[in-house]
């Protein structure tokens, strides 16, 4: 028998088997299994450790454990930006704040949206590999302060885990979306909630809990990234007996607030987690919580294994304006020192011994009138009684507000210019501490925001190692946008007339914008995928602080929406 | 006859027309816009504002609906028309303001049930003015166990009493020197009274509502016949535009028929909270 018939024979048979075998396959599945593509991502130890070396990918709230929000990307710079145009858009199907961090690894994209909802896109195409929808209780509205929003998915390992309104840790497997494990990690009836992209740290996921409006205790916990299972938990006011309990007059501690819904920061070289804490409770009235009311409007130092405090600084004591202390903290060394940036609510920016918590200085953002000068390691001398918040009588022209000097959106630091970038809200506001304020159909001891005075917004640019304004970009909204720096330049950021921005990193010369068509209260994201570098945007209008409270004279002119806005340059 | 030129016998026929018209255009009525209350009836309801998350008063997950809903309903009863509700949120970071702003103020319902009378200020601000009020609430004492005794909040002056913390029952207590327990919210005083965890607790009263709803073997009770401490008590009323003097005059008309006819007191006392009319 010749060869010749026999392989033809055989690969006619092969084909047929194959084609038999296949076709009943092919029937079944249908359109979405063939079209399902999985991209199995796997997040190491090492990879977060190093993510301020890896210019392709965003695997932190802040891209690396330090907070810069610096990418090493070089290909879209101030020579080309002009070039840039956009590449694909998400869009969220809900409306509300969107403040979420579009992480990306090898490509592919995590994203958040208001209500819970994530996504996996591809990052070249924007298609959506898959989704996950939160059926969220419908008494948890009640007990949220601040708008149904979320900051993100972390990656680690082959998860992505997310953190919900309802106060539930949710990990989800990066290739389908699908539920790994879903612990309930705090009590969304006593108004415990998350908001924060939480942090994955050596086999940890740490979260902190939102809650002072409503007089929660608050609280920072790691839990174990495989099971869920809490492995430690440190609450942000002492109880009796702990160092700094007694900074709370009578019982106000049981309720003092400090919550911690912003994501830290950490230090690997010394081996050392700093999260922030934010406003005591009741907000506005300091006289029923007398003394310093640790570790409110604090940075706490914390050792990351057990979460054991080691020393903290303290921003704002015995507050009464609600400047919410639990803004992030940038960790850099500069001119031999090793500090942590923070902007503060309450309007001034800091730098601080990130080794001891000693401060090296501290300036203002903007108009500040509520600190009249500086005792020892930055303590505020308040300016008082002139601005304090009393019962009696408004308090007119208190500034910054309680929006501050700067809100949660964050800052970047560009290792190029060795400067923080700070987005800006310029305003100020008249309060008065109430005996009594009707809310939900019973009365408080309250505060009234009389007013919000009329102001402005800015980014603006300051010398790292000493605080000197190097330049400022103003306008006449708040800087409502995070911010991110690049090595190719760059500064981008969003405003809330919907323009997303690329200017000069050292002079704030405005390069290119793009109009996304909603405000932006969420940050960028740069990456690179297929060889390419893209830039993204969060969009949609929102959030809980005082400014959108004013949005019935902006949304005759805006609109809310929700989406991911992505850019690369054209061919 | 000399002719006049052409251009001036047109710019005198134009003047003399735009004369004509403009002494005519303001003789011509504007068409008025109906009022609230006219609009109500051209469409056959009445909208109220109401608080979704706001049991007793009202929500939009409950049977029964809250107080305000059922006399909404019954006000837009005795005006023959139908009650329509819009949910305001006011439980928000902007709190009532926020809520009256994108509701009432953005014309999304006719009135806004549920406001506490003190402070007028505000709502003076917001061009809103208040109704007669349809119902009286305070804080009231629950007994039980060792203070179960009591009469007067005198009776209770070496027993510590619980209460919410930074309300004015709390500023109150501390300031006439009682001995206080603080606790978050008014159900968590409750929970702690069905637990045996303290006998005595001061309480806003539309909250016991919910504290029987979650407790109903609860040992604790208002004292027969207590009236709510001056300056501790307060009325509710009903929040309407100052542009709409119908409106208002209907409601007022409508609360005082039903005050009388004992039908708001048949519709709180169904929520199981301490009655009040409105005080004096």
């Amino acid at each position: 028998m010749s060869r010749k018939p026999v392989s033809l024979a055989l690969a006619v048979s092969v084909m047929l088997g194959l084609a038999l075998g296949l076709a009943p396959a092919v029937l079944a599945q249908g359109v979405d299994e063939l079209g399902a593509v999985q991209h199995q991502n796997h997040v190491t130890d090492d990879m977060l450790l190093n993510a301020d070396k890896d210019p392709n990918n965003w695997m932190h709230y802040g891209r690396d454990y330090q907070t810069t929000r610096y990418s090493p990307l070089t290909q879209v710079n101030a020579d080309n930006v002009k070039k840039l145009v956009p590449k694909w858009n998400l869009s969220f199907g809900v409306l509300e704040g969107q403040n979420s961090q579009a992480v990306v690894v090898n490509g592919v994209v995590y994203v958040t949206s208001s209500f819970n909802r994530a996504w996996a896109v591809d990052g070249v195409s924007g298609k959506v590999l898959w989704k996950y929808e939160r059926e969220l209780p419908g008494d948890v509205y009640p007990h949220l302060c601040c708008d149904v929003n979320n900051r993100g998915l972390t990656p680690y390992k082959d998860k992505v885990y997310l953190a919900t309104l309802d106060a539930h840790v949710v990990a989800l497997n990066n290739a389908t979306g699908k539920v790994v494990w879903d612990k309930q990690a705090g009590d969304y009836t006593y108004s415990e909630s998350f908001t924060l992209m939480p942090m994955a740290l050596r086999g940890k996921i740490i979260i902190g809990t939102a809650g002072a409006e409503y007089g929660v205790r608050g609280w920072i916990a790691a839990l174990d990234a495989e099971t869920g299972n809490q492995v430690w938990k440190t609450y942000t006011i002492p109880g009796p007996g702990e160092p700094g309990n007694d900074t709370w007059g009578g019982d106000s501690w049981k309720y003092g607030g400090g919550s911690a819904w912003i994501t830290g920061a950490y230090d690997k070289e010394n081996n050392t987690l700093y999260w922030p804490v934010g406003n005591p409770g009741p907000d506005f009235d300091r006289h029923v919580r007398p003394g310093d009311n640790l570790y409110s409007n604090t940075t706490l130092a914390l050792e990351p294994d057990t979460g054991k405090i080691k020393f903290h600084f303290q921003y704002t004591p015995n507050d009464p304006y609600d400047y919410d202390g639990v803004n992030e903290v940038i960790l850099v060394d500069l001119d031999g020192k090793k500090v942590w940036l923070h902007g503060d609510r309450n309007g001034h920016l800091y730098s601080i011994d990130r080794t001891n918590g000693k401060c090296n200085w501290v300036v203002p953002l903007g108009r500040v009138n509520w600190v009249k000068s500086w005792g020892p390691n930055c303590r505020p001398i308040f300016n008082w009684p002139e601005k304090d918040v009393v019962y009696d009588k408004p308090t007119r022209d208190i500034a910054p507000t309680l929006d501050g000097g700067k809100e949660w959106h964050p800052m970047a630091y560009s290792h190029r210019t060795k400067m923080v970038y700070v987005p800006v809200y310029d305003f100020s506001m008249d309060l008065q501490a109430k005996k009594m304020e009707w809310k939900r159909g019973e009365w408080y001891l309250g505060a009234k925001v009389i007013r919000l005075n009329p102001g402005s917004g800015a980014v603006k640019a300051f010398h790292a190692a000493t605080g000197q304004l190097a330049w400022t970009r103003p306008q006449s909204t708040p800087a409502t946008g995070g911010l991110l720096a690049t090595a190719g330049g760059l500064v981008f950021f969003g405003d809330p007339d919907g323009m997303f921005w690329a200017v000069k990193d050292d002079t704030g010369e405005a390069l290119w914008s793009y109009n996304v068509g909603t405000g932006v209260h969420g940050n960028p994201t740069a990456w690179t995928a297929g060889g390419n570098q893209y830039v993204a945007i969060v969009v949609g209008a929102g959030g809980g602080g005082l400014w959108p409270l004013y949005y019935s004279e902006w949304m005759k002119k805006h609109s809310k929406g929700g989406g991911l806005f992505v850019f690369g340059l054209g061919s | 006859m000399k002719r006049a030129p052409f251009a001036l016998t047109f710019a005198l026929t134009f003047a003399l027309t735009m004369v004509a018209l403009a002494v005519m255009v303001p003789l011509r009525p504007h068409a008025e816009e109906p009022d609230a209350l006219s609009r109500a009836k051209a469409k056959g309801g009445l909208t109220a504002c109401v608080d979704p998350f706001n049991f007793p008063f009202s929500a939009n997950d409950s049977e029964p609906p809250g107080f305000d809903v059922e006399i909404a309903r019954a006000l837009a009863q005795r005006a023959g028309l139908r009650a329509q509700l819009y949910w305001a949120d006011t439980g928000t970071r902007g709190g009532l303001g926020r809520a009256l702003r994108q509701s009432i103020l953005a014309s999304k319902c006719d009135f806004f049930m549920g406001i506490g009378v003190d402070d007028e200020e505000e709502l003076k601000e917001k061009k809103l003015v208040l109704t007669r009020p349809y119902l009286g609430l305070g804080y009231i004492l629950l007994v039980q166990g060792t203070a179960a005794g009591a009469t007067k909040l005198a009776d209770l002056k070496n027993t510590k009493i619980a209460v919410p913390m930074s309300t004015p029952v709390d500023a109150f207590l501390f300031d006439n020197k009682y001995d206080r327990a603080l606790y978050r919210w008014n159900r968590e005083i409750m929970k702690a009274m069905a637990q045996g965890e303290i006998d005595a607790g001061m309480v806003w009263s539309p909250s016991v509502a919910v504290g029987r709803r979650e407790h109903p073997n609860g040992k604790f009770n208002p004292i027969p016949g207590y009236k709510p401490e001056p300056g501790l008590r307060w009325n509710l009323a009903i929040a309407v535009p100052d542009s709409e003097p119908a409106m208002k005059q209907l409601l007022d008309d409508s609360i005082d028929a039903l005050l009388k006819s004992g039908e708001i007191q048949k519709i709180v006392e169904r929520y199981n909270f301490p009655y009040y009319p409105p005080f004096q």
